[in-house]
C-alpha cells in the first residue's frame, strides 16, 4: 500500500479475470494524462483530481453496469496506475490507503479512480465538462455531495452541483445534511429535475 | 444428367390425394401453429427426434445439420429433381394465390430469379433405427409420411410421445417440403436401401383448368394402386440413391435418415441470417439443450456449412459449463457450498401414485446439485437449475433467482428418472423416467400435470409433481443458504433498515445475558417529537441504574446527524430522578426500582417542514446501565 513492494504479473495474474461484455477504453489517453499529472502536480495536490477525471471519464468508455464491476478499479488501481494513486493520496493508514486502491463498486466515493470517473459520468452533460470542473475546484462539494447515498441519482446531482457551486464551506454542509434528511421522507427517484431543484433552492436559502 | 437418371425422374411423380367434393379444406398446416417455431425451437425438436430413434447398441446417435446452399446450375439440377416442372412449380404458383400464400409466392420468385440462391438444410442422424415400415402400418415411415399428430414412439424413454416435433421441418421449409434419405436397419429391408421419398405439406388448393380439390399433402413418389386405391410409393434403392444425389441428401450406408428441407427459412425472422450465424446459433441451441446427451456420450452433433464443421461439445458453450460441473458431481457427500466453484448434492425423494391399470410404482428420488457461482463464470442462466431424464434433453432451465441472495448464486440440476444414476438406472429411476415423460407438453418445455398422465397414471399425479417441485425449492435454499461464514446477508440487511418508530432497544449487555428490557416508540406530533418507553431490569440485585435517552435525526443512508433537544421527560415511578444535559434526558434510579414507564416530547419546532429537511427519520436511543454490587457494569 505505501508502495515498498512491486507485484509482478505473475503473482497478480490468478487474480485477474476478464470483464464481461468486453468494454473498450482508449489506455494511451489516460496513460498520458497520469504521466502528465505525474509531472506536473506536487504530491498529495487536490488539484490533480480535476486534472485527471475528464480523460478518465472520456477514455473509459463504459457502460454505467460495467462501472459497477469493482474489479476494473481494482485492477486500474492496482496494476495500472499505482503511482498516481500514491502520488494523489498520503499514505495515512492501511485502511484509508486500501479504499483508495480497493474501494468500489456501490461505494463510489473510495476507490482512486473510480471517483473521478464517476463525479464526472454524474456531473457532465454530453462534452460538456464545466460543471465536473466545478466541483473538483471545490473539495467540500466533492467530500459533502458524493459521499452520499443521493449522489447516484443524477438529476439531483447535477441541480445540487448547479446551486451550491459558488457556496461558502458552511452552506454546503448544511444544504447537503439536510437535503439528505429531507430524503428519509421524500422519494428520491420520484423528484424531477425541477422538483429538486426548488427543494434544493429552499434549503440553500434557509442554509444561508 | 445421363439417360438412367431421365427415366427415373420421369417415373417420379408429384402426387396427391384429391378430397373430392365436400371434403374439408386446409387452409395451412394445423400442426404449424402449435409449437414456438425459433431456430432454438427447430434444433430441439429435430435433434429430439433423433435422439429418440437411437438403437440400442450403446454407440451414440449422431447427428449432422448441414447448410447447402444453390446457385445457377446446381440450383437447375436440383429443381429437375425435385419436380419443379413436374408438377410442384405448378401446385406451388396455385397456393401462392390462396389466403396462406405470401410466402409461397416469394420461394416462386427466388426460383425464378437465377440470381437468387435456394438454401437447403440436411439433418442427417445416423445409428438412428431409419424409417422402417409401410405405408398402411403403424411405422416410423407412416408416422413422418403419411400421419399428422401421430407418434409410433413406444419406447418409455423416448423423449417426444405427441408426433409433433416432426412439423418443425416443414414450418422451417418455404416450400413446405421435405426430403427424406433413409438407411434402414439391420434386418429390415437394409438390402433394399435407401429410401427416399420428398412430402410438401400445402394448403387444400385447385389447379387451372381442373376442377378436382387436392389435398394439401402431397409426396414425390411413384404412385401405385392397390386394392384401397392410389398409395404413394417410396424409391428404393440405386434409383433412390442416384435422385439423392441429385438432391443433395446423399448420405453413407449407416443406418438413419437424411430429412432435407426445401428453401430453410426462420419462421420468425423477416431477415436472412448469414448461414455462418445460423450454424453457431445451432450450436449454441444443441448444446443448450442436449448437454446431458452430449455428455454422456449418447449424442454426437455437427453442424456442418461450405466452409467449416462445428462440434456441438459442451465445452464450446461457456454458458453451459457450469451446469455440467454440477451434473459430473452431482453424487457428491458435500451438502454444504463454500467458495466458488463448489458443488453440493441432496437427493428430492419422489412418491409417484399407481398406475392407471392398478399397477404399484415404486417409491424413488431424483438428485438435485448445485454449483456456487463464480464472477468468472458466464452468467447468462445463473440461477436456473436444468431440469432432464434420461432422453438427455433438457426440458427448462428453471428460475429459481429467488432462492439466491447476495453473492450466493448458483448453478443447478435435477438428474431425474434414468439421467440420475451413474450407473444402471433402477425400478423407480425407469418409473420417474416414464411418469416426468408423460408430464411433458407437446413442447416438452415444462413438467405439469397433463391429459398424458391422466391417462397413465391414478389420482394423485399432480400432487407428486408438487411436492417434487416443492421439494426442489427447499432443498436448493438448503444447499445454498448454507455458507461457512455466519455474517449472513440478513444481519447487514437489518443494519442498513433499521425500522423506525419503535426505537432500536439495545441493552448494554450481550443478548445472551440481558439486563434490561427496553420498548420505546416516538413519532412526530405536527411541531414535536413526542416519545414514550419503558425500562425494566431484568436482574434480581443490584445497587440502582442510570439511562441515558437521546433522539437523532438519522439521513437517508443511515448517516446520524445532529441531536432533536429533548424538551422534557415524565416519570410515573418515584425513585427516579431525571436531569437534563445538551438535549439528553439523564435518568438515575435507585435500587427499589426496577420498573420505568416514561413520556416525553422534544422541542417543538415551528418551522418544521417534511420537504426541506428540518423533519425526518429519527432514532430514540436509550442506553442503561446498571449498578450491581460487585461494582461491575453490566
Amino acid at each position: 500500500m505505501q508502495g515498498e513492494a512491486t507485484l509482478t504479473d505473475e503473482q497478480l495474474n490468478k487474480y485477474v479475470e476478464p470483464m464481461p461484455g468486453h468494454p473498450k477504453a482508449d489506455l494511451d489517453r489516460i496513460d498520458s494524462a497520469v504521466q502528465q499529472v505525474l509531472d506536473e502536480y506536487q504530491e498529495y495536490n487536490t488539484a490533480i483530481d480535476g486534472a485527471l477525471a475528464e480523460d478518465i471519464h472520456r477514455g473509459l468508455d463504459i457502460t454505467r453496469r460495467t462501472a459497477g464491476d469493482p474489479g476494473l478499479w481494482h485492477w486500474l488501481a492496482v496494476v495500472r496506475y499505482p503511482d498516481l494513486v500514491r502520488h494523489r493520496w498520503e499514505y495515512r493508514s492501511e485502511e484509508a490507503m486500501r479504499e483508495k486502491f480497493l474501494g468500489a463498486g456501490s461505494d463510489l466515493y473510495s476507490n482512486a479512480i473510480h471517483r473521478l470517473w464517476w463525479i464526472a459520468e454524474l456531473t457532465s452533460r454530453g462534452d460538456d465538462y464545466s460543471t465536473t470542473d466545478a466541483v473538483f475546484a471545490n473539495q467540500t462539494m466533492v467530500n459533502k455531495v458524493f459521499d452520499r447515498w443521493f449522489a447516484r441519482y443524477q438529476p439531483a446531482v447535477q441541480v445540487m452541483c448547479d446551486e451550491l457551486e459558488d457556496e461558502k464551506s458552511r452552506v454546503i454542509d448544511e444544504t447537503t445534511r439536510r437535503f439528505n434528511h429531507a430524503l428519509t421522507n421524500v422519494q428520491l427517484e420520484g423528484l424531477s429535475e425541477d422538483e429538486a431543484r426548488e427543494i434544493i433552492r429552499e434549503i440553500v436559502a434557509e442554509s444561508q | 444428367m445421363d439417360q438412367e437418371q431421365i427415366q427415373i425422374n420421369e417415373a417420379a411423380e408429384w402426387f396427391f390425394f384429391s378430397g373430392g367434393p365436400g371434403a374439408p379444406r386446409y387452409g395451412d398446416d394445423p400442426t404449424k401453429h402449435a409449437v414456438d417455431h425459433d431456430s432454438e425451437a427447430f434444433v430441439r425438436e429435430v435433434l429430439q427426434n433423433a435422439n429418440d430413434q437411437g438403437l440400442p447398441n450403446g454407440d451414440p446417435v449422431e447427428v449432422a445439420f448441414r447448410f447447402v446452399t444453390l446457385r445457377g446450375d446446381e440450383k437447375e439440377e436440383f429443381l429437375n429433381g425435385l419436380g419443379w416442372d413436374d408438377g410442384l412449380g405448378e401446385r406451388m404458383r396455385a397456393v401462392a394465390d390462396t389466403n396462406n400464400g405470401r410466402r409461397y409466392e416469394r420461394v416462386v420468385e427466388r426460383v425464378n430469379d437465377p440470381d437468387a440462391e435456394i438454401r437447403l438444410l440436411v439433418v442427417e442422424d445416423r445409428n438412428t433405427t431409419g424409417l422402417t415400415g409401410n405405408w398402411d402400418e403403424d411405422s416410423n415411415y407412416a408416422a413422418l409420411v403419411r400421419d399428422e399428430l401421430y407418434s409410433s414412439k413406444q419406447d418409455d424413454t423416448a423423449g417426444g410421445s405427441y408426433g409433433l416435433g416432426k412439423s418443425v421441418l416443414w414450418t422451417f421449409s418455404g416450400a413446405s417440403t421435405v426430403v427424406f434419405n433413409s438407411h434402414l436397419t439391420h434386418g429390415v429391408r437394409e438390402d433394399d436401401s435407401p429410401r427416399l421419398i420428398a412430402r410438401s405439406k400445402f394448403p387444400t388448393h385447385q389447379l387451372a383448368n381442373d376442377d378436382t380439390t387436392y389435398q394439401g399433402a402431397g409426396w414425390l413418389c411413384q404412385p401405385v394402386e392397390t386394392d384401397d386405391g392410389p398409395r404413394p410409393e417410396s424409391f428404393w434403392g440405386e434409383r433412390a440413391s442416384q435422385l439423392a444425389e441429385q438432391l443433395h441428401v446423399e448420405r453413407p450406408a449407416v443406418s438413419g435418415t437424411s430429412a432435407m428441407v426445401v428453401e430453410f427459412q426462420d419462421p420468425t425472422r423477416d431477415e436472412r441470417p448469414d448461414i455462418e450465424d445460423l450454424a453457431q446459433e445451432f450450436v449454441d441451441a444443441s448444446v443448450k439443450y442436449f448437454w446431458p446427451a452430449i455428455y454422456r456420450g449418447d449424442l454426437e452433433i455437427t453442424v456442418e456449412t461450405s466452409d467449416e464443421i462445428l462440434t456441438a461439445d459442451v465445452e464450446s458453450v461457456p454458458a453451459i459449463r457450469p451446469f455440467v460441473e454440477a451434473y459430473d458431481e452431482r453424487t457428491t457427500d458435500a451438502q454444504t457450498l463454500v467458495d466458488p466453484g463448489d458443488v453440493a448434492g441432496l437427493d428430492i425423494p419422489v412418491k409417484l401414485p399407481p398406475r392407471a391399470d392398478g399397477a404399484e410404482t415404486p417409491d424413488g428420488s431424483v438428485r438435485l446439485s448445485a454449483r456456487l457461482a463464480s464472477p468468472a463464470d458466464d452468467d447468462a442462466y445463473l440461477n436456473n437449475v436444468a431440469l432432464f431424464r434420461g432422453a438427455g434433453m433438457v426440458v427448462k432451465y428453471y428460475d429459481q433467482s429467488r432462492v439466491a441472495y447476495g453473492d450466493r448464486n448458483f448453478f443447478g440440476v435435477l438428474a431425474a428418472g434414468e439421467a440420475r444414476p451413474e450407473g444402471i438406472p433402477s425400478e423407480s429411476d425407469r418409473e420417474v423416467d416414464r411418469f416426468l415423460r408423460f408430464a411433458e407438453p407437446p413442447e416438452h418445455d415444462e413438467w405439469e400435470s397433463t391429459e398424458n398422465l391422466r391417462e397413465q397414471y391414478q389420482r394423485g399425479f399432480r400432487t407428486a409433481l408438487d411436492d417434487m417441485f416443492g421439494t426442489v425449492r427447499d432443498g436448493l435454499r438448503h444447499l445454498i443458504s448454507k455458507g461457512s461464514n455466519s455474517d449472513s446477508l440478513s444481519d447487514n440487511v437489518l443494519n442498513r433498515f433499521p425500522i423506525h418508530g419503535s426505537g432500536n432497544p439495545r441493552s448494554t449487555t450481550s443478548p445472551a445475558d440481558p439486563a434490561f428490557e427496553i420498548d420505546s416508540s416516538s413519532r412526530f406530533n405536527g411541531d414535536a417529537w413526542t416519545i414514550s418507553g419503558r425500562i425494566e431490569v431484568l436482574l434480581e440485585e443490584f445497587d440502582g441504574w442510570s439511562a441515558d435517552i437521546s433522539l437523532t435525526g438519522v439521513g437517508e443512508d443511515g448517516s446520524r446527524y445532529d441531536d432533536i433537544p429533548i424538551d422534557s421527560v415524565e416519570i410515573e415511578q418515584s425513585g427516579v430522578t431525571v436531569s437534563y444535559d445538551d438535549g439528553c434526558a439523564h435518568l438515575v434510579a435507585d435500587e427499589t426500582v426496577n420498573e420505568v414507564s416514561f413520556y416525553g416530547r422534544s422541542h417543538s419546532d415551528e418551522a418544521a417542514d417534511l420537504v426541506h429537511g428540518d423533519v425526518g427519520a429519527t432514532q430514540l436511543e436509550i442506553l442503561a446501565e446498571l449498578q450491581t454490587t460487585e461494582e461491575d457494569q453490566a
